[in-house]
């Protein structure tokens, strides 16, 4: 927790332009904030600092649920067609000039409910199974149709391609306050599936015996999951791989208890995209990478060391 | 022990063949202009950009053009023309290319390079455009000229764009920020057609130093830097008001001075004969 | 304790074919039990809906009736169904590897809330229920390190912890050396005994009904062949039946019960 105050604290001062410290601690001290260089630590760090702590954690929440809830430490929100139907809807809202955003969430979260649809119905629906075809089958079809709209139009396909390498650039307070309601209630809603989790992965037919009301458990954790990925997705477009690793790396360093699992992971998931928003905007100033890159470039090989020396080794 | 041979001969075998095949591509991507098998000068041209069709109509060849993609939208007479479909090459079929019976292929190498030899192979002469600076420009038009038998309209077309390109600057340098988009900030750096347009116009690009042609730049860079003046193509949605409410810009310089100015989008991103017009239109917004 | 009227169950994919065909009993509360039958007789899913879980693609006809301690299974929260029946189900697995300690833990799920903590009592009841177990030395082990012996002790510490009148145990000794089968059942024997648990528990060895359980319920292809005293089924064609096979009886000399030996040729 301590790392990621730090981490924090870091990419605030750090960035394309150079802050001091000791301008800060002056400021703070004077409450004399109009000075060039505080504005742009206010203005611009602060807001995105803040955006990209939330996503990580929103991310690395939503990865862990979704392994949880398909009992698989290789799931990701993406397989139920999350992330193919936020493309979808940003290309759509990019076409017509509407809010991208918004476009990407509302995108995300029909691609789920579409699933659902697909998948649910009877009083054995939402099966990992069914929802895992579903998914994966609508994830490509959306995917389709994303091409086929920028084919026709060929203007957006650049901007649509950066968009999908994800990115916090360019985005202030009025970011961060879309996004706050929906990443509360999914932390909350999250929060309430870990006890379930770690019940649910003893078994279809021993979790319900040990009590657990195993449909009302995974409409939580689908809706948990979804919600926190939609948003994330809405705050710094597709930024894949986080979902993934967070919760491994967490798993094999702290043991699979959810109570712990869950809050680690966020945390994690925080400090890794911090991180990377901070070298995605110094490595090559005042040109900044696509934060997707450098997630890539970041998580991997951290990844490939644990899993070789980790301890408590990985789910089946 | 045998197992192991035949893993690793196998291994090697498609190594090789992959070599081959990667070599085999880029070589013939070195065919680019057989113009010395053009004898007579063609008379059904399919142009498959925008600023090749500015450049032929300029040159007085209009009439040779068999087709054109859609996004030719000047001048004028070309949209009489029947269309092949869009710019980007992916968008059309060779097919509908050779269905105007066309004897000249006028394209762009970046978008087009992989149509090069199915052309040549089909004995279709290919005059594949390249052009990354204004000077290539200059010798693009030559060539097009030598090709279409409109050289003296060449020299003159040249001629007139260098006069009003070269004039003399009288204003100081004036620092620009030219934005491609807004979500994530996109400018454009030295490597950038636009770049040289801007610097010809007597000003500097405020991202001069990126050697990259689209770079992403970080919005604090942007107001660090503080532009003088702040160019937006004519497609973009932003207007000096939204630009205006965008928190932390209102240090800099062009927005305290309202000098935002859209410039149109088309005349300066196509390397043909309206550079002229932008580089004014340019020079334009700086004095005034 | 249970009571079990016409039970009929059917996959949805083949409606002919009856998992469960008209299956009527009653067990008392106190009885150890064992379900003994065939491959494919029904064992495993005699003791799930008897538990209330919902397996996929199996339908329940509606004449069926299962009541549990005098009130229709149906009209149970899941909840509080769980603080009633405990079943240790047939290959399942945790898909993560816990350790002994919080997997026992887990048993209290039922007596424990959505969003509070474990309670201290809970704690304690798993810590006991290891010590019965003869496992305490093993709480802090990965459950994916232990032997198949000390796996099933775990599994069984977890469902004792779990407090039920009714333990629900299918083919929990299938893998095991005889001498952890052994040892197991009389743990169980003597720990239902105390408690006077109900315990229904399929056994492959059916060897193991005399000496450890005082009924007995015969399946056959989904169909009950009997359901009584063991020593009663000990004597009798019932097994014959059951199994399609020739049997011969004669008394344990050590244990003074009945056991069975198969008699057609090989």
């Amino acid at each position: 927790m301590a790392l990621l105050a730090i981490i924090f604290a870091v990419s605030l001062v750090i960035g394309a332009e150079k802050v001091t410290i000791a301008e800060v601690l002056t400021a703070l001290q004077t409450q004399n904030y109009s000075a060039f260089h505080l504005r742009i630590l206010f203005t611009l760090r602060l807001p995105r600092s803040i955006l990209a702590m939330l996503s990580g954690a929103l991310l690395a929440g939503a990865g862990t649920v979704f392994q949880g809830f398909f009992r698989n430490s290789l799931a990701d929100p993406g397989l139920i067609g999350v992330s193919s139907g936020a493309t979808l809807g940003a290309v759509l809202f990019s076409i017509f000039s509407l809010f991208i955003p918004l476009g990407a969430f509302l995108g995300a979260i029909g691609a789920v409910m579409l699933v659902y649809v697909i998948a649910g119905g009877k009083k054995t629906s939402f099966e990992p199974s069914r929802l895992l075809l579903a998914g994966t089958a609508l994830g490509v079809f959306f995917s389709a149709l994303t091409s086929i709209v920028i084919l026709m139009k060929d203007k957006e396909l650049y901007k649509m391609y950066l968009w999908t390498q994800g990115s916090f650039n360019g985005k202030g307070w009025q970011f961060v306050h879309i996004i706050l309601i929906p990443s509360m209630l999914s932390i909350i809603a999250m929060f309430l599936t870990a006890k379930p989790l770690d019940v649910l992965s003893s078994g279809e037919k021993t979790a319900q015996s040990l009590g657990l009301p195993l449909q009302k458990v995974r409409v939580l954790c689908l809706i948990s999951g979804s919600l926190a990925s939609a948003t994330a997705v809405c705050a710094g477009g597709t930024i894949g791989f986080i979902g993934l690793i967070a919760p491994h790396i967490i798993r094999i360093l702290f043991g699979s208890t959810h109570k712990k699992l869950l809050p680690l992971s966020m945390i994690f998931g925080s400090i890794l995209l911090l991180l990377a928003d901070i070298l995605s905007r110094t490595i090559t100033a005042p040109m900044e990478l696509p934060i997707g890159i450098v997630t890539a470039v970041l998580g991997v090989p951290f990844f490939l060391q644990i899993l070789l020396h980790g301890k408590k080794g990985i789910g089946r | 022990m045998n197992k192991k041979w035949m893993l690793i001969t196998g291994v090697c075998a498609i190594v090789l063949a992959s070599a081959l095949m990667v070599l085999k591509c880029t070589e013939s991507a070195g065919q680019q202009n057989p113009l010395s098998a053009q004898q007579n000068t063609p008379s059904r041209i399919v142009s498959l950009s925008p600023a090749s069709t500015e450049i032929l109509f300029a040159l007085g060849a209009g009439n040779l053009v068999a087709a054109r993609t859609d996004f030719c939208n000047y001048p004028a007479e070309a949209q009489n023309c029947p269309s092949v479909g869009g710019f980007d090459g992916k968008t059309f079929s060779l097919e509908t290319v050779l269905s105007f019976a066309p004897d000249l292929v006028y394209l762009n190498t970046v978008m087009h390079g992989h149509l090069v030899q199915s052309l040549t192979e089909l004995g279709i002469t290919v005059y594949a455009s390249d052009a990354q600076s204004i000077a290539d420009i200059y010798t693009e038009i030559l060539e097009v000229g030598a090709i279409t038998g409109k050289e003296e309209n060449a020299e003159k077309l040249i001629d007139s764009m260098k006069k009003r390109i070269e004039k003399p600057s009288k204003t100081s340098t004036m620092s620009v920020y030219w934005e491609v988009w807004n979500a994530p900030y996109m400018s454009i750096g030295n490597t950038s057609f636009i770049n040289e347009v801007i610097q010809a116009s007597g000003a500097q690009n405020i991202f001069n130093d990126i050697s990259a042609s689209y770079p992403v730049v970080s919005e604090e860079s942007i107001i660090a830097r503080n532009p003088s003046i702040i160019l937006l193509p004519s497609d973009s949605p932003e207007t000096l008001d939204t630009i205006k409410g965008r928190s932390g810009w209102d240090s800099i310089d062009a927005v305290k001075n309202n000098r935002v100015y859209k410039i149109n989008g088309d005349i300066i991103s196509r390397p043909g004969p309206r550079l002229a017009e932008a580089v004014e239109a340019i020079r334009a917004c700086l004095s005034q | 304790m249970i009571k079990l009227q016409n039970l009929s169950a059917y996959y949805e994919q083949n409606p002919q074919k009856k998992v469960l065909q008209d299956v009527s009993l009653f067990i008392e509360k106190g009885d150890i039990v064992s379900v003994l039958g065939p491959n494919g007789s029904g064992k495993s899913t005699l003791l799930s809906l008897i538990a209330g879980i919902t397996v996929p693609g199996l339908i329940t006809m509606k004449s069926s009736s299962i009541i549990l301690d005098g009130k229709n299974a149906d009209s149970y929260k899941r909840k509080s169904l769980s603080q009633k029946v405990s079943l240790l189900a047939q290959h399942e697995q945790y898909s993560w590897p816990f350790s002994v300690f919080d997997a026992v833990l887990m048993g209290r799920y039922a007596h424990s809330s959505w969003i509070e903590p474990y309670s201290k009592e809970d704690i304690d009841s798993a810590e006991y229920q290891l010590e019965e177990l003869n496992i305490t030395h093993l709480r802090n082990r990965s459950i994916f390190e232990l032997s198949g012996g000390e796996y099933q002790r775990v599994m069984i510490a977890r469902a004792l912890a779990q407090s039920t009148e009714i333990l629900l145990l299918d083919e929990p000794f299938t893998h095991l050396d005889i001498n952890s089968q052994h040892s197991l059942l009389t743990l169980i024997k003597k720990i239902a005994q105390q408690k006077n648990s109900t315990v229904l528990m399929s056994l492959h060895d059916i060897n193991a009904a005399p000496l450890f359980s005082n009924k007995t319920i015969l399946l056959r292809e989904g169909n009950l062949v009997c359901c009584g005293d063991t020593s009663l089924i000990f004597s009798g064609d019932y097994l014959s039946k059951a199994y399609d096979t020739e049997f011969g009886f004669f008394k344990h000399p050590y244990y003074n019960v009945m056991q069975s030996y198969i008699t057609s040729a090989v």
